[in-house]
C-alpha cells in the first residue's frame, strides 16, 4: 500500500471520510475532528506510519494538506 | 526555576476510595456510533470510569479512605497533627472542607487543617506543602487527601469531557522521621495566562451564578453544557500537556542530578494514554516503569497519582524501597514534578463507596 492510500485510510477510519472529503478535511470544520478526534487521528497516524510525532507537529497538524507536509519531515513521501 | 527540597518526612501509607458505580465508555450515548466510541477508547486508553451517585461528595469518598488507612496504619484519629484536603469539588464554597472533615474524622481541635483548591497538579503541590510544614517535626503525623468528583461539575452531554473523567479520593499518610535521609525534591511551574484552557466561568465571585448560567447551551455539535460546568478547551490543554510536563521533568532531573537508570517508576498524572505516552517516550523510559490505571478509572485529576500507586504498585510499595518521579499537570495552568523514595508502606486495599 502506498503512503497516500495509507494516509487516506487513516482519515477514512477515524472520521469516515471518502478520499474526496478527506482532501478538504480541516480541524474544527470536519465533523468529529475536534480535540478528541485529533487525539484519535494522531494515534492512528503514528501507528500507520510507525512514527512518533513531535509536539509542535501534533499541534500544527490542522488539515489534510498540512498533515502531508508534516509527514514529509519524517521521510514519508507522497 | 522554583525548586524545593524537604527532608525527614516519609510516606507511611496510602489508600484510595472510588465509587462502586461503573460507567462504560463504549455504552455512552454521546458518541455518534459504537465505532466512534471504540476509537476514542483506543486513543485515550479509557474504557470505563467510576461515577458517584447523586449526593455523594469528594469528602465522602475521602472519609472512607482515611478511616480505612488509619485503621490499617494503627494510627488513632487523635494522633493526626495536620490534614490537607486537595480538591476543586469541595462540599461548600465556605467553610473549607478540611474543617468539616476534622469534625467527621474526630481529629483533635488543635489539628492544622487546610484546603488546597488544586486540580491535576494537586498531589505534587500538596506533598510539597505538607512535607514543608512537617519537616521541623512539630507536626509528626499528617494526611494529604486528594479527592475529586469530576462528574459533578462537568456536563454529561459534553463528548469532549464525559469519556475522560472519573471520581476518586486518595489519602497519603505522612510521618516525620528524624532518621529518614531521603529528601523529596520538587520543581514547579505555572502559566496563569492560560487559565481559560480549563475553567468554570460561573459560580465564583467574578461571575456569580445567574439563571442564564444554568441553561444548557450547545457550544458545538456534541458539546452541550451550562455556564456552571467545567470548560476544557481540548486543544489548549493538549498543547500544554505535551510540552510542559516533559520539560518540567527534565528540569527536575537536571536540577537534582537524577540518574534515570536508578528510577523505578515515573508516576504521571493520568491525563490520557496518548499524552502520557508522549511524556514517557520523551524521557526514553521503558513502559514497565510508567504504570497506568487510566483504563479502568479514567482521569481522576488530583487523585490520579495516588490511585495509580494503590491499584498498580501496592505490592511493590509494601516491600522494598522505590525511587520515584512524579509529575502532575492541569488546571491553572499549573504543573509540578517531584522526586521521592518510598517503601515498606501500609498500602490499603482499594475501598469502594
Amino acid at each position: 500500500m502506498g503512503n497516500l492510500e495509507k494516509y487516506l485510510g487513516v482519515f477514512e477510519s477515524v472520521f469516515g471520510l471518502s478520499a474526496a472529503e478527506a482532501e478538504t478535511a480541516v480541524f474544527k470544520s470536519t465533523r468529529q475532528w475536534d480535540s478528541v478526534g485529533h487525539v484519535n487521528l494522531m494515534t492512528n497516524i503514528e501507528e500507520a506510519f510507525d512514527i512518533s510525532l513531535e509536539p509542535d507537529d501534533i499541534l500544527d497538524f490542522r488539515s489534510f494538506a498540512m498533515g502531508k507536509e508534516i509527514l514529509s519531515k519524517y521521510g514519508i513521501a507522497f | 526555576m522554583a525548586t524545593l527540597s524537604t527532608t525527614r518526612v516519609k510516606i507511611a501509607g496510602l489508600a484510595a476510595c472510588v465509587p462502586r458505580r461503573i460507567e462504560e465508555n463504549i455504552d455512552l450515548p454521546i458518541f455518534a456510533s459504537r465505532e466512534e466510541a471504540e476509537k476514542t477508547i483506543a486513543s485515550t486508553g479509557i474504557e470505563r470510569r467510576r461515577v458517584c451517585n447523586d449526593g455523594v461528595t469528594a469528602s465522602d469518598l475521602a472519609e472512607k479512605a482515611v478511616v480505612r488507612l488509619l485503621a490499617d496504619l494503627g494510627w488513632s484519629a487523635e494522633s493526626v497533627d495536620c490534614l490537607f484536603f486537595v480538591s476543586m469539588t469541595r462540599d461548600y464554597l465556605a467553610p473549607q472542607t478540611a474543617c468539616i472533615l476534622q469534625g467527621r474524622l474526630g481529629l483533635r481541635e488543635d489539628c492544622f487543617v487546610m484546603d488546597l483548591p488544586l486540580g491535576c497538579s494537586g498531589w505534587v503541590y500538596g506533598m510539597s506543602v505538607a512535607t514543608s510544614m512537617m519537616q521541623t517535626g512539630q507536626f509528626r503525623k499528617g494526611l494529604l487527601i486528594c479527592a475529586e468528583t469530576n462528574t459533578k461539575n462537568r456536563s454529561p452531554k459534553d463528548r469532549s469531557v464525559r469519556p475522560l473523567f472519573g471520581d476518586a479520593a486518595t489519602v497519603t499518610a505522612l510521618e516525620y522521621d528524624a532518621a529518614w535521609d531521603k529528601p523529596m525534591n520538587f520543581v514547579f511551574g505555572v502559566d496563569g495566562k492560560g487559565w481559560e484552557a480549563v475553567h468554570m466561568k460561573f459560580g465564583g465571585m467574578r461571575h456569580p451564578t445567574t439563571v442564564e448560567a444554568l441553561q444548557e447551551v450547545e457550544v458545538e455539535p456534541g458539546i452541550v453544557r451550562k455556564g456552571t460546568d467545567m470548560v476544557v478547551n481540548g486543544m489548549d490543554v493538549f498543547s500544554f500537556a505535551i510540552r510542559r510536563p516533559p520539560a518540567s521533568l527534565k528540569e527536575l532531573i537536571s536540577a537534582c542530578s537524577i540518574d534515570l537508570e536508578s528510577v523505578d517508576y515515573l508516576l504521571l498524572h493520568q491525563a490520557n494514554k496518548f499524552i502520557d505516552e508522549k511524556i514517557r517516550r520523551s524521557l526514553k523510559l521503558p513502559p514497565e516503569k510508567v504504570p497506568y490505571c487510566i483504563r479502568d478509572f479514567g482521569n481522576v485529576t488530583n487523585a490520579s497519582i495516588g490511585l495509580v500507586m494503590v491499584v498498580q504498585l501496592a505490592e511493590r510499595l509494601r516491600g522494598g524501597m522505590c525511587h520515584c518521579l512524579a509529575c502532575g499537570f492541569g488546571v491553572g495552568l499549573a504543573w509540578a514534578s517531584m522526586e521521592f523514595t518510598a517503601g515498606h508502606l501500609v498500602c490499603s486495599e482499594l475501598v469502594e463507596y
